[in-house]
């Protein structure tokens, strides 16, 4: 997806309109941890990966 | 009380949090059930879809987040995905799967201990979800794991405990709680689990996909309770033969 540049990890959760408190982040097969969202800048071509707990067994 | 790790729980009984059909009606079960130990999974957001967020809507303080490594083939994705649960503040416990067969979703043995191995070394509580091997149960404790979840039927099948006397040697050899998992499809199957000694239960497709999921989760809530009563009250020997229960003397009047 495009986004602007600069944008934190931080800023693109927000602007889904998700918790950043329950997302976790892989940036490039790496766990960003939540400490970092804020300063984290996407660069062109980063693998971004979103994910968070839901149902399950 | 149930004892895993540091941690203790009124409820013997813990729920999974899938298969519900709204969010609203897995939050009413799961107070329903009285359980104080709910897994999650962990999954890709769908940006064009979103859908509810779990961890809005069951309170951490009210509830420990088992996470699961459901969708996991083998030790590193298992891994990989702990790591994340525990990122997403998760917090160190874990119910670790690891199912390589989609059509029977069985555990494997190999990858299970090495993946316990590895996690209980990094500081996981590990729950371990394994086939009912009595062997298996021994070296998975012997790594690390705080309980073992060893299997009363395949995943979602509700046939039971078609593995009851593997687990009762499980039982009886295990120093960490065994906790059974998976398969137990009505009520009676968790007594039965905690008539021979279980620690707890864990059940989730049978109380999330019934007509009244929450009458089910107070069903279950229920036996989970009177097999446990019945384990520590002692229940009796089963055998051939009958004995009376109306005593055999102070008949004479008859002859």
């Amino acid at each position: 997806m495009e986004i602007q540049s600069g944008t934190t990890i931080e800023g693109l959760i927000l602007g889904m309109d998700l918790n950043p408190d329950t997302v976790v982040v892989e940036c490039d097969g790496q766990i960003v941890l939540r400490e970092e969202y804020g300063n984290h800048v996407l660069n062109t071509g980063s693998r971004v990966e979103l994910i968070r707990f839901v149902g399950g067994g | 009380m149930l004892s895993i790790a540091d941690r203790t729980f009124r409820s013997r009984l813990l729920v999974g949090t899938g298969k519900f059909s709204s969010s609203a009606m897995m939050v009413a079960a799961i107070e329903a059930s009285a359980s104080e130990i709910v897994t999650v999974a962990l999954r890709r957001i769908d940006l064009e879809d979103p859908g509810d967020d779990i961890m809005s809507m069951l309170s951490r303080d009210r509830y420990l987040f088992l996470p699961n490594t459901s969708g996991a083939r083998d030790a590193d994705e298992a891994v990989r995905l702990a790591r994340m649960a525990r990122a997403s503040g998760g917090g160190e416990w874990l119910k670790l799967e690891v199912t390589p067969d989609p059509r029977t979703l069985l555990p494997d043995p190999v990858e299970t201990l090495k993946a316990t191995e590895i996690l209980a070394a990094e500081g996981f509580k590990v729950m371990p979800y394994m086939n009912a091997d009595p062997i298996l149960a021994l070296r998975l404790q012997d790594v690390g794991a705080v309980a073992v979840m060893p299997l009363g039927a395949p995943i979602g099948t509700n046939l039971g405990m078609i593995t009851r006397f593997q687990i009762e040697i499980i039982i009886e050899q295990a120093r960490v709680p065994v906790i059974v998992d998976a398969g137990l499809g009505a009520p009676s199957h968790a007594a039965e689990a905690m008539e021979i000694g279980a620690d707890a239960v864990l059940v989730n497709t049978a109380i999330a996909v019934a007509g009244d999921p929450v009458r089910m989760a107070r069903a279950f809530a229920m036996a989970v309770e009177a097999g446990r009563d019945a384990f520590e009250s002692g229940l009796g020997r089963k055998q051939i033969e009958a004995v009376a229960s109306s005593p055999t003397t102070g008949l004479d009047f008859l002859k």
